[in-house]
Order: structure tokens, then sequence, then C-alpha cells
């Protein structure tokens, strides 16, 4: 892990835009980051303005911590990385205040990757909001660089509302189908998304070799035990609590257990370092 | 080595080309932010505290943000002694700034049972003993009592000859006393101090936002507190003061430097920016070049209260 080169870059904001209720779109100048992420891993960021020199280091760095993000997109000539975020707090609410020309430090690329889609090796993508944004990179990176069908890949992707359904145009974009589900019916199957899955799995039996999952703790705790019944292996990819990002300070970890041993006794693995991206069958979320 | 103030300092043995050390359990063991910045800048990197054997920690979560702070109750998940001889002291050999190793446990014979595992391995410099550690059962035991606190010392003391830092908690009515003990039990230095025994509540679930209900306090929250710590203690002790609490820039450094430290510890800061400890040292050298000041030393104690 420690001879893959990470960054730590001072990037420029190229374009920071609303792309439904609270759900934004950040564009940032990150070279180095762009050129090696790999999807599944994410950017930890400061998102406080840390341009205006007077006030004290504490002050700049309200509030303290960094925050992790999926990287969404790269655009190796540009030189770009993308980010999606939804306003859930403080810090995300900092974040949507750093306009185009903003500098904003960067670490990444962080964490372990998901597994590349072999083309021919039909997959699910299970998304449930703002867990969306490393399944862009993932479809991005195998349509276009991979070689795979599009039509091998689904997704299926919930939300709260419509609106909170932000950039499942790009999928169609590659012409990858999506199906859309979302809590109050506003828009695609009136329920929650791993119905969704679970209906996939069963009309289409044997055809979906692997599935990634990334949302909601409950969202991905339901897409475990339909993989299970179905027996498609997966990977989630999680979030946490994560002060460092960088394996240090051991906060953001998680239980896990091997995949084939289910009656051992769970290590605690660290999301940053061991993550984000799991094994479906290994967390016990 | 350019020309310009000398920021060396000396702790018993133990020389530090700068005043300016990453606290325990915020730099890992030294490899994880070599990828950021060049160690030797640093004066010196104190590892994550060693247990006898790997250690599990809580459950999660282990880390909530609080107002300029974090709250954490890690645990002290860690390699234990054995894997950190065999996997993390290889590199740690190869770096050029000071090894200081820190060690923890339960009961004394875990902290004697690491120090003997240690004793003979080749690189450490000092030892700093965790002996404060407000997230394990009877993790603050050994700093709140003075004479359980010059008991754990006086041990340690008789296993090896290399410096030994105590560091104190926070959590106790008269910190200077407790130094006072450690220095008669033969600590080199002190260090202080760990974090401030804190908590927080998620108001709509009505549950605790730490897995382990409450955890340790840090960040520039606490700083006001680490530095009356130190001032206090080093009115008291003859030993150096290491002042740890919320250091994110030279400025803060300095007023421990002023309060009576002779060497600071970035903690929290690290995660903020891995950069911070250099950055630190890099400014506390331009400060003293502004201000004419030849050495790090006409700095360390010159409070004026008068």
């Amino acid at each position: 892990m420690s001879s893959i080169p990470i960054f730590q870059e001072n990037t420029e904001v190229v374009a920071n835009r609303s792309i439904g209720p609270d759900l934004y779109w950040l564009d940032v100048h990150a070279p180095q980051i762009a050129r090696t992420a790999l999807p599944g891993q994410f950017v930890h960021l400061v998102v406080s303005d840390l341009s205006r020199d007077h006030r004290p280091a504490w002050m700049r760095h309200t509030p303290l911590l960094r925050r992790p993000f999926s990287v969404a997109e790269r655009n190796e000539k540009e030189g770009t990385v993308g980010l999606i975020y939804r306003v859930v707090g403080g810090g995300t609410e900092i974040l949507t205040e750093r306009q185009t020309g903003a500098r904003i430090d960067m670490l990444g690329p962080l964490g372990r990757p998901f597994e590349p889609i072999t083309p021919g090796c039909p997959v699910v993508m299970a998304a449930g909001g703002v867990g969306v944004a490393a399944f862009f990179f993932l479809a991005h990176e195998a349509v276009y660089r991979n070689g795979a069908n599009p039509l091998d890949i689904r997704v299926v992707f919930g939300a709260a509302t419509a609106g909170l359904l932000g950039g499942e145009e790009k999928f169609r974009a590659m012409g990858i189908p999506v199906d859309l589900a979302t809590d109050d019916g506003s828009r695609g199957h009136h329920g929650f998304v791993t119905v969704l899955l679970e209906r996939l799995f069963r009309e289409t039996p044997n055809r979906y070799r692997f599935v990634y999952v990334c949302g909601p703790t409950p969202m991905m705790r339901r897409c475990q035990t339909i993989s299970q019944e179905a027996d498609v292996p997966g990977q989630v990819s999680l979030e946490g609590i994560m002060p460092c990002g960088v394996g240090v300070c051991m906060a953001c970890v998680v239980p896990c257990r091997p995949p084939d041993h289910p009656d051992v006794a769970p290590r605690y693995e660290r999301v940053c370092h061991a993550g984000p991206v799991f094994d479906i069958r290994e967390v016990a979320l | 080595m350019t020309d310009g103030p000398d920021l060396s300092v000396r702790m018993g043995a133990l020389v530090l080309k700068n005043p300016i050390l990453v606290a325990s359990g915020t730099f890992g063991y030294g490899s994880e932010y070599g990828r950021f910045l060049d160690l030797s800048r640093l004066g010196g990197i104190v590892t994550k505290t060693l247990t006898p054997t790997p250690w599990p920690g809580n459950p999660p979560p282990r880390a909530a943000e609080t107002a300029s702070g974090m709250l954490n109750s890690i645990g002290l998940q860690n390699v234990g002694v054995e894997a950190f001889i065999t996997e993390k002291m290889p590199y740690l050999r190869t770096l050029d700034t000071a090894r200081i190793v820190n060690i923890g446990g339960g009961p004394l014979e875990e902290f004697v049972e690491v120090m003997e595992k240690l004793v003979g391995c080749e690189g450490i410099d000092a030892f700093e003993i965790n002996m404060s550690c407000p997230n394990v059962a009877g993790g603050m035991d050994f700093s709140t009592d003075p004479p359980r606190a010059a008991e754990l010392i006086g041990a340690l003391r008789k296993i090896t000859p290399l410096p030994l830092i105590a560091k104190l908690t926070p959590n106790v009515t008269d910190i200077a006393g407790i130094a006072a003990a450690v220095e008669e039990a033969g600590a080199d230095a002190v260090c202080a101090i760990n974090t401030l025994r804190g908590m927080a509540i998620d108001i709509e679930t009505r549950r605790p936002r730490l897995g382990a209900i409450m955890g340790g306090l840090s960040g520039p929250a606490i700083k006001p507190v680490a530095l009356a710590a130190v001032y206090r203690i080093a009115r008291r002790v003859r030993i150096p003061v290491i002042g740890v609490g919320g250091i994110m820039s030279a400025e803060d450094a300095l007023e421990f430097l002023m309060a009576g430290a002779s060497a600071v510890q970035v903690g929290t800061a690290n995660f903020v920016d891995p950069r911070t400890g250099a950055t630190v040292a890099d400014d506390l050298r331009d400060w003293l070049v502004k201000k004419g000041i030849q050495t790090v030393h006409d700095v360390i104690g010159s409070l004026s209260t008068t």
C-alpha cells in the first residue's frame, strides 16, 4: 500500500454547481490525482477557505477535519477530477461556498479500488443517493477504457426523490440501461432500489456475475442478503468518520471477517486503508 | 544544514535537531506520511502506542468532530510489539529523525513486557510511556496517582538506559504533582497533555457519537488547557517538558516554548495537513531569524509574568 503514490494537491475549483436539491457536482483541477485515480478510490478535502492569511490556523481550519468523497469522474487531458456531494452538515455546506478559482487542498487518490469490469462479464451497479458517484467513474472506465459492452452493465439507482437522482443521464449517455427508484414515487419505481436489484436477479437469473453496491447502510445490508441469495459475488463501497484518510488514526473501522469463514471473530479493518471497497461478504454492516 | 538559529534541544541523552515532534497515534509508524513529506524535517516521530499483543480496539464509531477539535475512542488498536519490531522498525531505522517509541498497556506487567521486547531493538532513540490513555480500562490509572506513576516509571527505568518520557493525563487535579513523582522515579522528560475525557451526543437518535460513549478530546480546543498544564509542570520539575495539545502553527508552538516546554508535539493537525509538523519547524526557524534570536533556548521558558 505504501508504495502506491498519494498526492497532496493544492487544487483549483473549476466548477461547483448544484445538480439537485442540496446536491452538487464539484470539478477541481488536480492533474496528478486525475492521472492516477482508479474507480472506487476517494479524495480527502479541506472544505474551509484556506486563502485568507490573517486568521490563525485553527480558525482557517473550521471545520477541523477533512471530508472524504468518492471520485466520480476524471479527465486526464484537462487534469480534472469530478466529485458529487450532498449537503448533509456543516462541512458540506461550507464546501458549497468554494467558487470557481478557489483553492482546495486535496489528498488522493486514497483507498482500495473496485475490481475492474471484464468485457463479456455482465455486472450490476446498485446505488443509493450520492453512493452513485463512484459508479460513474467505474462505468466510464469499463466502457471507454476496458472495452466493455454498455449493455452488459446494468444500473439500479434509488434516491429519496427525483431531484436526487442527479447524474443518471450520464449512464444513459454511455448506453448503459438504468432502472430508477424513489422513496416518494416521484420517478421510477415507487419504493426502495433494493426491490429493483431483487427483481433483476429473479427475472434474469444467472445473467449477472458481479454486483457493486454503494449507498446508505440499510440499503447495503439488504443488498448483502440479496446477492447472497442470488449467489452473485460483489463489492460494497463504505464510508466512515475518517479523520486522517490514510490509515494512521484507526478511527474509520468496520468489523470484517474472511468471506469463507463466517464463524471467526470479526477484525476491525480501516475503511480508508483496507477499503473503502470491500468484498460484499466480508463486512458486518 | 544552512546557517541560522540553533533549533536543537536535548532531553537527557536524546538530542532533537529541532523541537517539533509528531504525536503518538497521529502519525502511524512513520511510513504512512513519509509519502507526503520529508520526515527529516521533523525533530522526531513518536509512534503509535504498542501493547504486548495486537489489540482490536473499541467498537466504532471511534471519532467525532467537535468545536475546533475531535473526540476519539480508538482504544489502542495496534500491531503489537513483535510486528512493530519486524515490520515497522526497518523503515524507521532509515529515517534521519529521532524515533521515539510509545508503549502502553493495562497492568504494569504489560508495560514491562513491551519494554523488555524492545530493549535490544536497534534504532530506538527514546521511549514515551503512555500512562494516560482515556480509552482503555485502567489506561489512566498510572497517571492519576503519584505513587503508582512513580512505580511504573521506576520499573521501566530498571529495564532501559534510553530516555524515558512520561506522557501525562490532564484529567487530574494536580498534573504537576504527577510530573514531580515521575521525575523522582527517573523519567528524563514529561509530555503533557494526553487527551481530555469528553463526549458528544446525537440528539436525534439519543445515542452517543462514539461507540465507546466517551473518548479523548484533542485539537485546538484543548490548547489553553495544555498550555496551563505545561506552565505548571515546568515551574515544578527540572526535567524537560514536551508540550502537546492543539498545535497547528509555529505561533502555537512558540506559546508552549515560552510557557516552558523544551519541545512540542503536533498531533491532530497531522490529519488536517500531513505537512504541519515540517511547516511548524520551518516557520519556527523563520520567526527566530526575524526576531534575531540565535537559539531556541532563548525562547524556552521566556514567559514574562510581571
